[in-house]
């Protein structure tokens, strides 16, 4: 990506940011709740998912529910980063189809969207857990906007790779949700890494870069520590890796999307 | 406002892939299986093949040609949107366009938020664009249903809100595909002075059209397309003879 790809987006600044909040007040309009459904929503399937942990599985819940809970919301910013960042070109194509504006301000526009109702959401977590260990308090204040960076720079890639998939090939935004939920379930999204250790299956905690991203949040606010070298070292790698990808995208099919549109 | 602005187009061609527009999908596949009709072949669109022309400050220049000659894809690509496959294109001068205005609003929001975000589209800065908010609510003239979300407005309504606003801020170079018919008689008369004004002000004009009396009146060079090349470049009289020609209007 060169650096005038960075300059006519940093120059559309106004309109990526003004359709963000037109998209925020379009999903809560009309509703009682408003924006408190950013944090009803984790906040009631993390207490269902509680419920049948104790109810059904016999299983100790405890402080687990805090795991579960950071778990729910950052794995619904991925899940909506990459589904609405399928569909952001076919959504945008009247303003494609009308301004040469740098493409990577759509999925740029989805990835805010999902940052900003993650970080409405995570608002009952901070609190709950520096309820539970007041001393977790200034890691998880320095932590938390270095990894609200970390997920934009992750999450804006993702939109754009799933946006120009989708846009050429139709079945990837089907295949996508096959993909996420594939991943949901070998990662530590709400079970606990010692169960897949336990289990013979450690890799999937070892090699998965969704642990590293979870740890991101997991460490400071429930650990009490800052995320360690390797757990920045794995996200800030995976951001280079996915950010290549995206330049190798932008310069083969940006020009040419506009014909699929 | 640039010094001089121009345009200039070098042995430019524009292929649209088939890629892009035919897609197979299963049932389709099991159709043409048992199917004893051959399929048909779908092959790449060569949309414009070898254009040259370089247009300078002061030109108002018509495009005429029949439906597909590709008219609007040659102006689609002067104003930077379709890709080229061969040459170059190089121009001067901040480009307007108008090409499906009435396309693009957030059905949610509210007029006076669209006229925001258009605004923002089109590159201008939110401060301004409140400066002028209101002289774009009187030119659309729908009353209080500025303050409605835009879903809730009819097509006329929709079309004279896009008009202005697109056509508030005038260019170097302005692109126009057909001059736009919006709205009810009192509101065609407004926005043809507007376009009129809009013309006045800019340096270059491009305009591609069916409607030859506009044509006479508005520009002073004519570029006949057919089947994407280029066969008339010159005087306007003559362009709209050859395009009646291959129109088959005139022998």
């Amino acid at each position: 990506m060169n650096f005038d790809y960075i300059t006519k987006i940093y120059e559309s600044r106004y309109f990526w940011w003004h359709l963000t909040l037109a998209d925020l007040r379009a999903k809560y309009q009309r509703t009682f709740f408003g924006v408190l459904w950013s944090v009803f929503q984790p906040l009631a399937m993390t207490l269902l998912f509680a419920f049948v942990l104790m109810n059904i599985f016999k299983q100790p819940v405890g402080e687990t529910i805090l795991f579960i809970y950071s778990g729910m919301i950052t794995w619904d910013l991925i899940v909506f980063t990459s589904i609405s960042g399928s569909y952001c070109f076919l959504n945008a194509a009247p303003y494609i189809k009308q301004f040469p504006h740098p493409l990577a301000i759509y999925p740029l526009r989805s990835c805010l969207v999902g940052i900003i109702n993650f970080t409405i959401a995570s608002v009952p977590f901070m609190i709950w857990s520096l309820y539970l260990n007041p001393s977790h308090i200034l890691p998880s204040v320095v932590s938390l906007p270095i990894a609200l960076i970390l997920f934009l720079l992750l999450l804006w890639p993702i939109g754009l790779f799933c946006g120009f998939l989708t846009t050429i090939f139709r079945d990837f935004s089907q295949l996508i949700t096959i993909i996420l939920q594939a991943l949901w379930f070998i990662s530590p999204v709400f079970f606990l890494p010692s169960i897949f250790i336990n289990a013979g299956i450690g890799f999937f905690v070892t090699y998965n870069p969704i642990y590293y991203i979870l740890q991101l949040i997991r460490d400071p606010f429930l650990e009490g520590v800052f995320p360690s070298p390797l757990v920045m070292g794995m996200v800030c790698g995976c951001i280079l890796c996915l950010w290549l990808i995206a330049w190798v995208m932008i310069q083969r099919i940006e020009k040419r999307l506009i014909l699929y549109l | 406002m640039n010094e001089r602005a121009y345009i200039e187009f070098k042995s430019v061609s524009l292929d649209y892939s088939s890629l892009a527009f035919h897609h197979s999908s299963l049932k389709e596949f099991a159709v043409q299986l048992f199917s004893r009709r051959p399929k048909p072949k779908i092959t790449d669109i060569h949309a414009l093949k070898n254009i040259s022309f370089t247009i300078q400050a002061g030109e108002r220049v018509a495009l005429l040609g029949h439906n597909g000659a590709g008219k609007t894809t040659l102006l689609k690509a002067a104003a930077g949107l379709y890709p080229i496959s061969g040459g170059f294109i190089q121009t001067s001068g901040l480009i307007r366009s108008l090409f499906e205005i009435s396309l693009g609003f957030e059905p949610e929001a509210t007029g006076r938020e669209n006229i925001l975000y258009r605004g923002l589209l089109l590159g201008l800065k939110p401060k301004y664009i409140r400066e002028i908010e209101e002289e774009i609510i009187a030119f659309a003239d729908i009353g209080e249903f500025i303050d409605y979300p835009v879903k809730t407005y009819s097509t006329g309504m929709l079309v004279r809100l896009a008009f202005a606003i697109s056509t508030i801020v005038p260019g170097d170079i302005l692109l126009l595909d057909e001059i736009i018919g919006a709205g009810d008689a009192g509101f065609m008369a407004k926005a043809k002075q507007r376009i009129e004004s809009l013309i006045a002000k800019s340096q270059i004009v491009m305009l591609a059209s069916h409607d030859f009396s506009a044509v006479k009146s508005l520009c002073n060079r004519a570029i006949v397309l057919h089947k994407g090349e280029i066969v008339f470049d010159g005087d306007v009289e003559k362009g709209i003879n050859c395009a009646k020609r291959l129109q088959g209007v005139v022998q």
